[in-house]
């Protein structure tokens, strides 16, 4: 998943988030590698403290402080000139991050939804006025052609006008799915229960056309009828306007449902990528191998859940080589514990960060026979 | 739900019978009682010896006040619990008690026998009390401190997979699952029957719940407990519970074998619940049943069955008429007037 062609929209290349707090350093993410395609959808998971929310941050250059990135985020804007489209490349860890340009991308390019419908929308204002708060600070319309196509290359921009942003919050309610849209756009978020908030959410995030949807944990905090309807209007909504998303969850069986390619993270490293139905069905490393067995599945009648023993190591104090080897099955003595592990190329789209499937690994009998039994 | 149904089977632990719990809602400047919120509505279940019963449903549906309203945490509108208990007996041999006529020196010695584990590792535990403390409050409680109380808190660690240096530690040096196994520890250290487990595991990783998981089944088998298993999460409820009642808004909609419940259910509300869940595999391409609109407010219920308004079977019966909790197959109970009748889909069985 590297080179980058025509379908790329956002790349990202060895982030690294680092924390200097008083107790240490805090590697939140470390080396994160991967590309977000136009109109897919990626899935990010993992445990809690993985570094996947940071991740996010980072796409939208808002890692907070006291927080340093390194690393490149680059995102590949499409946009029209001249009557051709052209892409422009825009390193956005490079911008500025109170700038005018980085602020045009947020809520604009990219948007996001959080876990939280509730604390992520203000109390004080209607949810038509949320939208419209968005509406109006990206969304802009062509100024009335004369009727000439030469004309047309010269147009200039101008911003929706209060009325048009009021109807376009109601379009936008009405297409999320929120019953009587005109009334309910009057309605504050304390009226509305918390799917309508979070479709709500949706309907700001997409109000201003956005390329990319950040969808942090969007339906963790919601109850499983609502969140089937949730992620119903996320897959309907994202197949009318070809939008990529970028998914962040712990939970397996929606990641399943939703995404064409995913990222397991463990302890700010991303430890397998590929594509879903490649990782559900062979996964390779043996965290991910593990967490697959380790969750009950609906249908299913195990005896015993699979378990990873210990748990998440302290971020101040990881262990030498590979991350995972204090609670890894497959641990090599001499080896994992010294040898940071490479991502390697496991199976066609798929990658693993494991010393198994490192190709400069010594082909020893002792590890072929690591390597067979996995 | 007919009475002769339930008692006849004699490993019956606990049978809770039309079980209330009305919170009123006050309006006005008298604070006069404007209404009430049927948190829990005419409930019926039985918990046999050393089985665990799932109550599942979404948020306010009532699962939690019900496990509560069980033990007199919150003390119940209306209703007759009845528990089979060791501790209040003088002759040794488990005695039947209600719970709701009990007097407070009463229900006191019956907690010996009933414990909880909570949802929250963090502020179940008190930060200022050590794990020794921690675990042997119940036993302080109940008069019980004794030479061998180290030890036995020892065990009970090791037991929970604790090691025993950690006794002198507080829980802020704990992770959420250590917490968690400090909580289940207390649980056991008055050697209880019944255990009712409020949303145990739903704030864990992913990881750390199975092994939380893992450890309420051996425990289950090694003291012969019996759990009500209270949470949201129809997979984790699945694999835990030998019975799943499923609840919908206070009352409950339906109650079987767990693996029958699952895979030919009999009400549509858990046939959509069911279809709702997001499964852990990318090619299975299903059919959801998606439930228009939200759950219905326990505090202006619908008429009729609560579920009329979601549901896609609905008929004007249902509008008009509140059905009854019935046993439509042996051991399986639905509250829907055309239980049986439906041929409604369950999940595929693997």
């Amino acid at each position: 998943m590297s080179e980058i062609t025509d379908d790329v929209l956002v790349s990202i290349r060895n982030l690294r988030i680092r924390f200097d707090v008083r107790d240490g350093i805090v590697n939140a993410v470390d080396g994160a590698n991967f590309t977000i395609r136009r109109g897919k959808t990626l899935g990010v998971i993992g445990e809690s403290g993985c570094g996947k929310s940071m991740t996010a941050k980072a796409i939208m250059n808002m890692v907070p402080k006291p927080g340093v990135m390194t690393g490149e985020v680059t995102l590949y804007k499409r946009h029209v000139e001249n009557g051709s489209q052209v892409v422009e490349e825009i390193r956005i860890d490079q911008l500025d991050k109170d700038g005018e340009e980085i602020r045009n991308i947020r809520g604009g390019v990219i948007t996001m939804i959080f876990q939280e419908p509730m604390s992520s929308l203000t109390p004080v204002f209607t949810a038509g006025l949320h939208i419209m708060e968005a509406v109006k600070l990206h969304r802009f319309l062509p100024i009335e052609s004369i009727g000439d196509t030469m004309t047309r290359n010269i147009q200039k921009k101008r911003e929706v006008s209060p009325e048009e942003a009021r109807e376009i919050a109601i379009d936008m309610l009405q297409k999320v799915g929120l019953p009587n849209a005109a009334q309910r756009v009057d309605s504050y978020p304390h009226q509305l229960s918390g799917g309508q908030r979070q479709r709500v959410m949706i309907a700001i995030a997409l109000s201003t056309h956005p390329e990319l949807l950040i969808a942090d944990e969007p339906t963790t905090a919601l109850d499983v009828s609502i969140e089937a309807q949730i992620l119903d209007l996320m897959r309907e909504l994202q197949e009318t306007v070809d939008m990529a998303i970028l998914f962040i969850t712990h939970n397996m069986g929606v990641i399943a449902e939703m995404a064409d390619e995913m990222v397991v993270m463990y302890m700010g490293k991303e430890v397998e990528e590929g594509s879903v139905v490649d990782i559900f069905e062979n996964p390779k490393h043996p965290y991910t191998r593990l967490l697959l067995a380790s969750i009950p599945e609906i249908g299913e009648k195990k005896r015993e859940l699979a378990t990873i023993k210990g748990m998440t190591p302290s971020p101040f104090n990881l262990p030498t080589g590979c991350v995972f080897h204090p609670r890894c099955p497959d641990f090599m003595p001499g080896k994992c514990d010294v040898v940071k592990p490479l991502l390697a190329t496991v199976a066609k789209n798929q990658n693993a960060r494991c010393l198994m499937y490192d190709p400069c690994w010594p082909n020893t009998a002792e590890a072929q026979a690591v390597k067979a039994k996995a | 739900m007919a009475d002769n149904g339930m008692v006849k089977d004699k490993d019956i632990l606990l049978e809770v019978k039309g079980l209330k719990k009305y919170f009123p809602i006050t309006g006005g400047m008298m604070r006069k009682v404007v209404g009430y919120v049927k948190a829990v509505d005419d409930v019926n279940f039985f918990v046999r010896e050393g089985e665990t019963l799932g109550l599942v449903g979404e948020s306010g549906c009532g699962k939690t006040t019900a496990g509560r309203a069980v033990l007199r945490l919150y003390e119940p509108t209306d209703g007759e619990v009845r528990f089979k208990s060791r501790a209040l007996s003088k002759s040794g041999k488990p005695e039947w008690v209600s719970l709701r006529e009990l007097n407070k020196e009463q229900l006191k010695t019956v907690y010996q026998d009933i414990s909880m584990i909570f949802q929250d590792p963090i502020g179940s535990l008190n930060p200022r009390m050590t794990v020794y403390d921690i675990i042997t409050e119940p036993l302080l409680i109940h008069n019980k401190i004794g030479p061998s109380t180290e030890e036995h808190v020892i065990q009970l660690l090791q037991r929970v997979g604790l090691r025993p240096e950690h006794i002198r530690r507080y829980p802020h040096e704990f992770s959420g699952g250590q917490r968690q196994r400090i909580g289940i520890a207390r649980s056991l250290a008055l050697n209880p029957q019944l255990i009712i487990c409020d949303e145990p595991v739903s704030a864990l990783d992913v990881s750390v719940q199975a092994q939380t998981l893992n450890l309420l089944n051996d425990l289950k088998e090694d003291f012969n407990l019996a759990y009500i298993f209270v949470a949201h999460d129809l997979s984790v409820v699945q694999h835990i519970s030998d019975r799943v009642a499923v609840m919908y808004v206070g009352r409950i909609a339906e109650m079987a074998e767990s693996i029958d419940l699952y895979s030919h259910p009999l009400h549509p509300y858990t046939e959509a619940l069911m279809s709702s869940v997001p499964r852990p595999n990318p090619r299975l391409k299903k059919q959801r049943i998606i439930m228009e609109g939200d759950v219905a407010d326990p505090g202006n219920p619908p008429p009729g069955c609560l579920f009329h308004p979601r549901c896609r079977y609905v008929q004007d019966r249902c509008k008009t008429e509140v059905p009854e909790l019935r046993e439509i197959k042996p051991d399986h109970y639905a509250a829907c007037h055309f239980a049986g009748e439906l041929d409604l889909k369950g999940v595929e069985m693997g």
